[in-house]
């Protein structure tokens, strides 16, 4: 509601921030074991992770509206520095994912698209060139912005699909929306590497 | 990009919140509460929680 409203944005978002850092450390790094070797684990701990850094991105590029939180995040920019790689690590984690578990990944792209396993391979490419580029600012805003447009083509194309198929699944309504949720922070990230250089 | 951005990051959260406000009914909701405590006991948004999911 507050980053929708603008209403102390920016202390919202680095709350956020740090509320899915700790979500990271706390819940998902104590099966680091799990992260290291079952990717379904690491998915989960590492969306989290992603959604950390986003939330740090959001908080600097949202106006200031607040004077109380400026040790946290006020005009430097290490936070929304740090959110930046911590994003681009995992799009290249999810990239890796996408080459480790390419049949499973291509099971779940819908029957009428072409090619499922190049697809696979494709969209994993991409999330590691995507994340490349995002460390590196090379092309970041471009790479970012079409991050975000993929993002929002598996939400209409891939998951919308399948929760109307099955609307009692909490899991699929949580997959689209986290899918919906990196749309949103690739954005977040376009507009901020604009900003930025 | 930014209003997009905003918008398509916050709509997921406000979901999520609500999941975990629906679900929020004991160990099956937070299966990775921390050793010892209660279950439930970290009302924390993590995508995936409770998601048998790669995507």
């Amino acid at each position: 509601m507050s980053l929708l409203g603008k209403k102390e944005a920016r202390f919202s978002a680095t709350l956020l921030g740090l509320l899915f850092l700790l979500c990271t450390v706390f819940l998902h790094a104590q099966k680091f074991s799990g992260i290291i070797h079952d990717g379904v684990t690491r998915t989960r701990a590492f969306e989290a992770f992603a959604l950390a850094g986003a939330a740090f991105v959001l908080a600097a590029l949202v106006a200031k509206e607040s004077a109380s939180i400026q040790v946290l995040s006020s005009g430097n920019p290490i936070l929304a520095v740090i959110g930046r790689h911590i994003f681009a690590f995992s799009m290249v984690i999810f990239g890796i994912q996408h080459f480790l578990y390419a049949p499973f990944i291509a099971s779940l792209i819908p029957s009428w698209m072409p090619a499922h396993l190049f697809l696979a391979y494709a969209t994993g490419t991409a999330f590691i060139a995507a994340g490349l580029s995002i460390a590196t600012h090379i092309l970041s805003r471009l790479a970012s912005a079409l991050l975000g447009v993929m993002f929002l083509l598996w939400f209409l194309l891939l998951h919308t699909p399948r929760v109307m198929a099955h609307p009692r699944n909490g899991d699929e309504l949580t997959s689209a929306f986290v899918a919906l949720a990196f749309s949103g922070a690739s954005f977040l990230l376009a507009a901020y590497c604009s900003k930025s250089r | 990009m930014v209003k997009l951005g905003r918008i398509f990051f916050a709509i997921p959260l406000g979901v999520f919140g609500i999941q975990y406000l629906v679900l929020a009914n004991g160990e099956a909701a937070f299966p990775q509460s921390l050793p010892g405590q209660p279950a439930g006991t970290f009302l924390l948004m993590s995508p995936g929680l409770s998601c048998s999911r790669s995507v």
